[in-house]
């Protein structure tokens, strides 16, 4: 779990447990480093449905930067802990990190970003992903081998809203392609 | 207790070039194999079952796609002015826990809220306990999907005394593994290196790389693992390659530890003493 994740207002509920603060937890590999462990109020974060479609995009963005760049992806400022699909994504980055490769170019594309209303403390955004085929440079620059694209997919991000704002909890993917 | 655990279709043929074959979901929908790399936009296995899990009071639990207690019935005409869960309220602080740096009065208003929490438990009678899917995971991480490490020492086991010896160990195809039972989750490994060269030093936490004239020592410093042994004899290089795991499943916001996994390998080296040769003296 990432370091401090307090549940923001959403309305409030009279009736039910409603954002108590929540503590600070032991760090884990992708954690954000903007948490600090300690207690505090919560700040103003954008909770709004674009905010959601943003952090969505900037998560594909590191994945795509980290590949290119060689180095594991930081998913803590847009994605839990346990965010399954991410671990994937993340075991590519250290794959290739761990080689001494790096894609010659960005493997995803994130179109038709739409997101939904929100509900509450969840937002969801549908999008449609090309995972497109890459070449995989060592350091010299050689061509290695190229790391295969996936059929465009429609997908759909789930987000928990937290105190730093919104964090992918679940990327689900249509088994057909898009 | 291993033998109930199948092995995702991609996940040991990360960047090796193989091809796995393509899966026969349930219901007989046949997926579209994603070779080589294993990408997250790979892996359609909660969306192809219909089902993800919820993590409470020490259980996991299948749920229904979408159901994940939050929002999953809840009626979305309210859009953003919906109260919070308190479902999913629950979840997130039963997640983190109270945390040891709360003042008193923070810590009072968790238990408060913490209290509050019960009516919205699921009953446990329907989960897996985590501790069993831990203990399972980690004998089948160890068993079957780890590589047992080797040292590779250039050239060929010898070395001279006061020149650099470059050492490595082959690096391992994927360090994210797809399981479907005894839960659809998916293991993270992270190495952690401690090379031991037998005359009391210790190297980097790299597993090193071959040498490769058009990758310089001198430009790519951290891509190799070298040593240069004062003198010579016979050392015995260790290498202690610990596996730090956890996994995830879909539809659960934490990531589960796993107990670290050791292995380990050994090879002999034989350093010798270089002594200059005049070759020409004219």
């Amino acid at each position: 779990m990432v370091g401090m994740s307090v549940l923001t207002g959403c309305g409030g509920s009279s009736n039910g447990p409603a954002g108590a603060p929540l503590p600070a937890h032991p760090g884990a590999p992708g954690e954000d480093s903007s948490a600090t462990g300690a207690v505090t109020a919560a700040p103003e974060v954008d909770d709004s449905p674009a905010a959601a479609a943003a952090v969505v995009e900037a998560y594909f963005r590191e994945i795509n930067d980290a590949t290119r760049g060689g180095r594991l992806a930081t998913t803590g400022p847009t994605a839990l802990d346990g965010c399954q699909t991410c671990a994937l994504d993340v075991g590519v980055s250290r794959s290739l990190q761990e080689r001494g490769l790096h894609a010659a170019s960005a493997a995803y594309q994130v179109t038709d970003l739409t997101a939904q209303p929100r509900v509450g403390l969840v937002a969801s955004v549908a999008f449609t992903l090309r995972t497109s085929t890459v070449e995989l440079l060592d350091a010299a620059g050689r061509q290695v081998c190229d790391a295969p694209g996936v059929p465009t997919r429609a997908a759909t991000a789930e987000l928990a809203l937290t105190e730093r704002g919104w964090r992918i909890q679940t990327l689900r993917y249509a088994p057909a392609p898009a | 207790m291993a033998a109930f655990l199948i092995l995702g279709i991609a996940g040991a043929a990360v960047l090796s070039g193989g091809v796995p074959p393509a899966a026969a979901a349930p219901g007989g929908q046949t997926t579209v194999p994603c070779a080589g790399v294993l990408w997250g936009s790979c892996d359609t296995r909660a969306t192809t079952d219909g089902y993800q899990y919820q993590y409470r009071n020490g259980t996991l639990a299948r749920v229904p796609v979408g159901a994940g207690g939050q929002g999953g019935t809840r009626r979305t005409s309210c859009g953003q002015d919906c109260p919070d869960d308190p479902a999913a309220v629950c979840d997130l602080l039963e997640l983190v826990g109270p945390d040891p740096a709360m003042t008193p009065a923070q810590r009072a208003q968790f238990d408060q809220t913490m209290a509050g929490c019960n009516n919205y438990l699921l009953p446990d009678n329907n989960g897996i306990p985590l501790a069993d899917v831990q203990a399972a995971l980690t004998n089948y991480l160890r068993d079957k999907l780890l590589p047992k490490p080797s040292i590779v020492i250039a050239p060929s086991g010898r070395s001279f005394a006061n020149l650099a010896t470059i050492l490595y160990s082959p690096v391992p195809p994927s360090y994210t593994f797809n399981v479907d039972q005894p839960v659809v989750a998916t293991i993270s490994a992270v190495p952690h290196y401690r090379w031991d060269f037998g005359d009391g030093a210790t190297g980097p936490d790299a597993p090193g790389r071959p040498y490769d004239s058009a990758i310089s020592p001198r430009d790519h410093p951290d891509a190799y693992v070298t040593h240069k042994y004062a003198r010579s004899g016979q050392f015995q290089v260790t290498l202690t390659v610990t596996w730090n795991g956890t996994f995830t499943l879909p539809g659960v916001a934490q990531a589960f530890p796993l107990n670290a996994v050791v292995l380990a390998a050994a090879q002999p080296l034989v350093v010798e003493e270089a002594s200059g040769v005049l070759v020409h003296n004219d």
